[in-house]
């Protein structure tokens, strides 16, 4: 287990077992906030800051710093900075989705890990962010080596049997990892919450700006009008033709519609890039008196920032990560954590690994498991 | 909101590397960025070395860290973690 280096953070997740069930569980996260590295700057120096702090997913995160200083005289950034913005975003989905995948999924079900495309990703980013035609070639050789050329037709349809025939016949490393997966994830971590949809962004930031004014714990314990929401792929991909049928027929999601979310969202991105389709970005601000928010739609979910300011400097900034919906106290994680049913510790612990990394890979938490 | 954490390799090797910041040490995959030679800082995510780093950017991104960790402590005075930046003093409210 690797020791945590306290500003990593991790979500704390504690349940009480009998050893048959999970009787409660407790969702906390107390991860840390850049406020105090920003009050009394300015928003230039934020810009700069920011990426140095959250490097790992830097490009929603600057995105949404400089979408911030943008509107934060009620100016609205022009189409080409938005087209800029979209095209980093929709790279950083691609390489996060390709390293769940590809290397982190793997690992846990012993199968070969797939490094080759993030690392490709990787080293060629900046070319690809300018150079379409590279980055589409790289795109439409990748999806070949993910999805093979068998019938995929799941892909953009209901089709739930060319599915199963391509998981059968396996004829790629992802089919054999999805193969794997299906069974351990199938029923896993149900949520009766709802999904946050694309139209749910501009009210949401239009109520968000008072709220984070007015509530100091609002980005611990965010809520859209006394709603929490499950937020990330399967949240964008419910209204995909083979999620929605898939979700109709069983009536709740689990760990296995939000991989295969996943799945359908790297998918997609990839071929809409191999085809030269722009990206859109899910965006949205408000700007009043002092404040302004901004929130764009991440790969884990909605990213938002928020800042007081004087004309030149921030008084205090503030970010809510797709983390405090998903593994808010009263959020999906917690769901799933309910209904979990085991008899043996060990299995108990390995399922909420799986459980946690479906909802969000990137989290690191600790687990506490009081015998009740 | 993970944090990319920069590591220096202690002892080289093909797919693990021992790697250290600050004395917390760590086996990272080096399975994407390829063996590195002694003294190399790279970009740890939980386990894995994501990325190669400059020695500059390795200083930046850890002061970085370090401005968070110490804002976590309580502490209030973090220019020193950014001193390749002209900061405005962060001690008290803006005017």
């Amino acid at each position: 287990m690797t020791t945590a280096i306290p500003a990593e953070g991790r979500v704390e997740l504690r349940i009480e077992w009998d050893g048959q069930a999970v009787q409660r569980a407790e969702v906390r996260s107390r991860r840390p906030q850049p406020a105090a590295l920003l009050a009394g700057r300015t928003p230039e120096h934020a810009r700069a800051i920011i990426p140095r702090v959250y490097s790992l997913c830097g490009d929603a995160q600057s995105v949404a710093a400089e979408a911030l200083e943008t509107v934060l005289h009620g100016d609205a950034p022009d189409k080409a900075r938005v087209a800029d913005w979209a095209e980093r975003i929709r790279l950083e989905n691609i390489r996060e989705h390709l390293w769940r995948l590809g290397l982190d999924w793997p690992r846990v079900v012993g199968e070969p890990q797939q490094p080759d495309p993030v690392r490709e990703l990787l080293a060629e980013r900046t070319r690809f962010a300018g150079d379409r035609e590279a980055a589409a070639s790289w795109a439409g050789k990748t999806f070949a080596g993910l999805f093979g050329s068998a019938n995929l037709s799941w892909l953009e349809e209901p089709h739930h049997d060319s599915l199963t025939q391509w998981l059968e016949a396996a004829p790629t490393p992802l089919a054999a990892l999805l193969a794997r997966l299906q069974p351990r994830l199938t029923g896993l971590g149900p949520s009766g919450l709802p999904f946050f949809q694309a139209g749910d962004l501009h009210p949401m930031v239009q109520a968000a700006l008072p709220r984070l004014r007015s509530d100091p714990d609002f980005h611990w314990r965010p809520d859209h009008q006394g709603q929490v929401f499950e937020m990330g792929p399967l949240a964008r991909q419910v209204a995909h033709p083979l999620i929605a049928a898939l979700l109709a027929r069983q009536g709740v999601p689990d760990s296995w519609l939000r991989v295969l979310a996943r799945v359908l969202e790297l998918g997609g991105a990839l071929h809409s890039l191999n085809r030269g389709v722009e990206p859109v970005l899910g965006l949205a601000w408000q700007h009043g008196g002092n404040e302004s928010v901004v929130a764009l739609e991440m790969v884990r979910g909605v990213l938002m920032h928020w800042q007081e300011a004087t004309p030149d400097r921030i008084r205090d900034y503030r970010i809510v990560a797709p983390t405090e919906w998903n593994f808010h106290p009263l959020g999906p994680a917690r769901e799933g954590l309910l209904q979990l049913r085991a008899t043996d510790e060990a299995r108990l612990r390995e399922m909420v690994t799986l459980q946690v990394m479906a909802l969000d890979p990137c989290v690191q938490y600790e687990l506490e498991i009081l015998h009740a | 909101m993970c944090l990319g954490i920069p590591m220096q390799v202690l002892e080289t090797g093909e797919f693990m590397a021992l790697c250290e910041r600050h004395g917390e040490r760590r086996q990272l995959n080096m399975m994407l960025v390829g063996p590195q030679p002694v003294g190399t800082w790279v970009l740890a995510l939980q386990d894995h070395a994501r990325e190669v780093l400059t020695p500059e950017q390795a200083r930046q991104v850890d002061q970085a860290v370090q401005s968070l960790e110490a804002a976590m402590r309580g502490e209030t005075d973090l220019d020193g973690f950014f001193s390749d930046l002209e900061l405005p003093s962060a001690g008290g409210p803006p005017r």
